[in-house]
């Protein structure tokens, strides 16, 4: 290259940089989820059109959630006549972020890599970015506060994620400052006008978790706390000081980072060194006051956090080496990208892992819609992750056919055994019936006490007409 | 108007849809029918003024309602309707069609459960000229012609309509939502306001009307004799006990397969039992689970739990409850492939949840220092929903096997916290289950009471289910608080500590 080439193009740098539509392109998305009622059917596949943020040498970033059982991606900016063709590097579901490969010169060519903005939103000028067509639309959006979604009940958790107001959405958009990205929509409430984005610590953390080349995920932290806000006594009781913060443990659970060093009736005080408020806040810099787990969530794994406690009457400092997300932290969990629902189809009865993709072919409506006894798992979910089962095994439905006449009227129950052995993962129900012996019978018991028994004999000389009659490719899927 | 019929409740599958222009067509019907009108002068208006509890806030009541229905005069000057007629009563008058007069009336007997009621009228000029209507001996068949009498909404005269018997089976009673006991479903119109009012055949009555169903074309239902002679037998000794519970849980056996694993020959039949219920004062069931009921009463028992009835068949169930409580039936199973006979008394189950809705019965409560304790039951579940309280319904469907269930009476929660300086620091904690108090397990409001005077230290300790974190009041200063509390909520005193 030229030394004047060289120079133009380093001066013009900043000034391309502050053009997003440089470092962005369309993400058209085929994806195809399979059908959670009937299994063994792929569901319809769609396409949708998303953004991705050039972060890295042919590496784009974008939300997870959006890339949910992909079939096919292929990316185009402004001004490209066609689309090329790109593969997924990385997927976080826990922090909802993405890397997009695609190494194709044409794209790439005149793409400027981005620069993440600072950590603090608060008093800069912002503004939304989508590509439509060959167009790059902007439009300015308000930083409105941290929303701080840390629950392990809620859809996503983020090491930080933050709301601005805009007057309407598509998904995974980009939020611009002075030509840097300050973050990535995830999701937009139309009815308030606010757009929840991920933020650019969440977007910073992750980026350096992958860039040493491997991918460790979010810590798993997930301390069950109680607020101490106006609650005298108690603090008079456990002597702590009147005026102040902290909060009361309540549970710490068995595979979480802090498990066997910080107990229930702990007072959580501080999180490294961040005074935590009677309501669990801290007061970081670049947000303001947010919910204490955000202090642990931008750590990457193998760190270490440092907690201030206060037990049994005294104050004491633990370290908390920050290990990784399990791969089952909760027995039903939060959100499924990828792999096919697990089930065994067994004379016309179909089980199942019970899902929230399942409870959600309801909608809205699955707490008053599915067994209560459902209800009861979905709502205790994260309780029961911690004793020794693996999944809740139902029955979804029965297949009418000759075999299973007298169970038609069964659904949505949980199976408890099958032949006298406890079922507690799919493969155990796969193995209970692999095991029952030609000849003999399969006794299935459902809560409550409800019994169903069919024949091996009659189950194997109807099966193949059972899964003609129904369209059944497989008989079953496991994990 | 009120429940079952009349009432306006979205949640009740039955309703009674709105009048579509058919009280037009009662007019014609009248005038057919000339035998009717000596039916019509024991035929009643029943004027109801109600007032139900505040499920919540126990110690207020809701606003007087008001409320039309329809009863007959029986033998022995009585007046039979519907107890949703008069449930929660607090004034009640009856009047004859053609009487300009209204007369006051009392409730001598409801039976919620079975949606049925015995009124009686103090002055006895109310039964001068009044033919009380006779009950038919037969049951009335499919498809044989009925006509109902009242006073439904439409008009204020009374009404007649007329259909055939559409259907002969058990089914849930709304009013209480209990238990389902038989019913005969007819085409004749059944509005809001014919609640209580006779069915008849051949000048005889066959059945009180009593609920339809919504967002469906004439489909009404009335008590059929057994239910209603069950209900007068059961109080001609003046109390009321109801009808009995089904104590097991069972399952139809129409599986060739099943039939085969249990050892079932070919020629009987049976329904296969999967659990029993405890029952009231801690009796247990004679049957076991894995038995097989083959017959009850010496009636056999289908494997799709159907016995033959008239022409037709019904659920076995039908004919434990046509016993009386305490009465011994007979049963006869099949147990480790031999066939026992048994006796079983008919009994009610044990109520730790209550899973129905419950009429003209106080609600207990407890208030300390303006905590306010009450039991979960169905109409509080039905009240105040949420994640929390869910769980409940999974509790209240499962409590027969339910280790949160064990030793306890009632499940008690912490309703509300009136607003006081003294609990000021208690909150976020309504609607949750107590676990103890001062150390107390509490399983009743009983236990409530007696754990505030247990234990000592500076603080009362309540604890809450599955929630490590104590909650703290003072000793001190408590009664003072408490006495200010009452006094400020309008609460009596003897529902205090």
């Amino acid at each position: 290259m030229r030394w004047w080439l060289a120079l133009l193009l380093l001066l013009s740098m900043p000034l391309m940089a502050k053009d997003p539509s440089q470092s962005m392109v369309t993400l058209r998305v085929t994806s195809q989820d399979h059908d959670h009622y009937s299994p063994w059917v792929r569901g319809r596949e769609q396409t949708e059109f998303f953004h991705g943020f050039l972060i890295r040498p042919g590496l784009f970033l974008t939300t997870a959630a959006e890339l949910a059982h992909h079939q096919h991606i292929t990316l185009t900016k402004i001004g490209m006549n066609r689309r090329v063709p790109a593969t997924v590097q990385v997927m976080d579901e826990d922090a909802n972020l993405a890397l997009v490969k695609c190494e194709d010169p044409a794209l790439l060519e005149g793409m400027v890599p981005l620069e993440i903005g600072p950590d603090r939103l608060e008093g800069l000028e912002l503004e939304i970015c989508r590509l439509e067509g060959d167009a790059l639309l902007r439009q300015p959006v308000h930083f409105l506060e941290p929303s701080g979604i840390f629950s392990l009940h809620n859809a996503f958790r983020y090491a930080c994620d933050l709301s601005v107001t805009t007057s309407g959405a598509g998904w995974a958009e980009g939020i611009f400052h002075d030509g840097m990205l300050m973050g990535i929509s995830y999701n937009y409430n139309g009815k308030t006008k606010e757009m929840r984005i991920i933020s650019p610590v969440g977007i910073r953390r992750f980026l350096e978790d992958v860039d040493d080349g491997r991918h460790d995920g979010m810590v798993y932290s997930n301390l069950y706390t109680k607020n101490l806000y106006h609650r005298p006594h108690l603090r008079s009781k456990l002597g702590l000081p009147q005026e102040g913060g902290g909060v009361f443990v309540a549970k710490v659970p068995r595979l979480s980072s802090e498990y066997g060093l910080v107990k229930v009736g702990d007072v959580l005080l501080t999180v490294d060194g961040y005074p935590l408020n009677s309501r669990g806040k801290v007061n970081w810099e670049p947000t303001g006051p947010i919910d204490f787990e955000a202090i642990i969530f931008r750590h990457q794994v193998g760190e270490v956090v440092e907690m201030g406690l206060f037990r049994d009457g005294k104050p004491m400092v633990v370290k908390v080496p920050l290990r990784a997300m399990p791969e089952r932290p909760y027995l039903i969990p939060q959100y499924q990208y990828e792999g096919r629902p697990s089930y065994v189809v067994y004379g016309g009865m179909v089980f199942q892992v019970l899902t929230r993709k399942f409870s959600r072919l309801w909608n809205n409506k699955w707490p008053t819609s599915i067994h209560r006894n459902l209800v009861y798992r979905m709502d205790n979910a994260h309780i029961e992750a911690e004793e020794g089962r693996v999944d809740h095994v139902i029955l979804n439905r029965v297949l009418p056919a000759k075999v299973n006449v007298g169970y038609q009227d069964l659904r949505q129950r949980v199976v408890e055994s099958v032949n006298g052995k406890a079922i507690l993962s799919i493969a155990d129900l796969k193995g209970a019936f692999d095991a029952a012996q030609a000849g003999s019978y399969v006794e299935i018991v459902f809560e409550g006490g409800i019994r169903v028994v069919l024949s091996v004999d009659e189950v194997k000389a109807t099966q193949a007409s059972l899964f003609e009659t129904y369209n059944i490719k497989e008989g079953h899927h496991l994990p | 108007m009120k429940k079952g019929i009349g009432k306006q409740d979205n949640k009740m599958i039955f309703e009674q849809p709105m009048p579509n222009g058919r009280a037009l067509i009662f007019a014609l019907l009248f005038v057919l029918s000339t035998a009717i009108s000596a039916h019509a002068s024991a035929v009643v208006k029943v004027y109801c003024t109600y007032v139900r509890p505040e499920i919540t806030v126990p110690w207020e009541q809701e606003y007087h309602s008001r409320s039309v229905g329809s009863g007959f005069v029986i033998e022995g000057q009585r007046i039979l309707t519907n107890a949703h007629v008069v449930a929660n009563a607090s004034f009640l008058q009856v009047q004859k069609e053609g009487d300009p007069n209204r007369y006051v009336a009392r409730v001598l007997f409801a039976g919620h459960e079975c949606d049925l009621a015995l009124l009686e009228v103090e002055d006895p000029a109310f039964f001068e000229s009044t033919k009380a209507l006779a009950f038919s001996d037969e049951m009335p068949a499919l498809k044989t012609k009925v006509i109902t009498v009242g006073f439904p909404k439409g008009g204020t005269r009374v009404s007649i309509t007329e259909g055939v018997v559409s259907r002969i089976e058990e089914r849930l009673y709304v009013h209480a939502k209990r238990t389902s006991l038989l019913s005969m479903q007819t085409d004749a119109a059944i509005n809001p306001g014919n609640s209580g009012g006779p069915v008849l055949q051949e000048g005889k009555v066959v059945g009180v009307a009593f609920q339809s169903m919504k967002n469906s074309s004439n489909i009404g239902y009335f008590i059929p004799m057994p239910i209603v002679e069950h209900f007068l037998d059961d109080v001609a000794d003046g109390s009321y006990d109801g009808f009995p519970d089904i104590p097991y849980k069972w399952r139809n056996l129409e599986n060739s397969a099943f039939r085969r694993w249990l050892g079932l020959q070919e020629g009987l039949s049976g329904v296969h039992i999967y659990g029993t219920w405890p029952l009231s004062g801690d009796e247990q069931s004679r049957l076991k689970e894995g038995d097989v009921l083959l017959a009850i009463d010496g009636i056999d028992v289908a494997n799709d739990g159907s016995t033959a009835y008239g022409e037709g068949r019904i659920r076995f169930t039908h004919h434990l409850k046509q016993r009386q409580v305490g009465d011994v039936y007979s049963l006869e199973v099949l147990r480790g492939g031999q066939k026992v006979k048994l006796e079983e008394r008919a009994s009610r189950v044990r109520e730790t949840i209550p899973w129905y809705r419950r009429h003209d019965v106080p609600i207990p409560y407890l208030v300390v220092a303006g905590l306010v304790f009450q039991n979960i039951d169905r109409d509080y579940l039905d009240e105040v929903d949420g994640e929390y309280l869910r769980n409940f319904r999974y509790h209240l469907s499962n409590w027969s096997t339910d280790p949160l269930h064990q030793d306890r009476k009632t499940y008690v929660i912490l309703n509300r916290v009136l607003g006081h300086a003294f609990n000021d620091t208690i909150s976020g904690l309504e609607d949750k289950l107590l676990d103890s108090i001062n150390g107390v397990k509490i399983f009743s409001l009983e236990d409530v009471r007696s754990a505030f005077s247990s234990g000592e230290g500076e603080f009362h300790d309540i604890r809450f289910f599955k929630d490590p974190m104590p909650c703290l009041l003072p000793r001190e200063g408590l009664m003072e608080a408490h006495r200010a509390i009452l006094l400020a909520n309008n609460i009596p005193e003897e529902k205090g500590l």
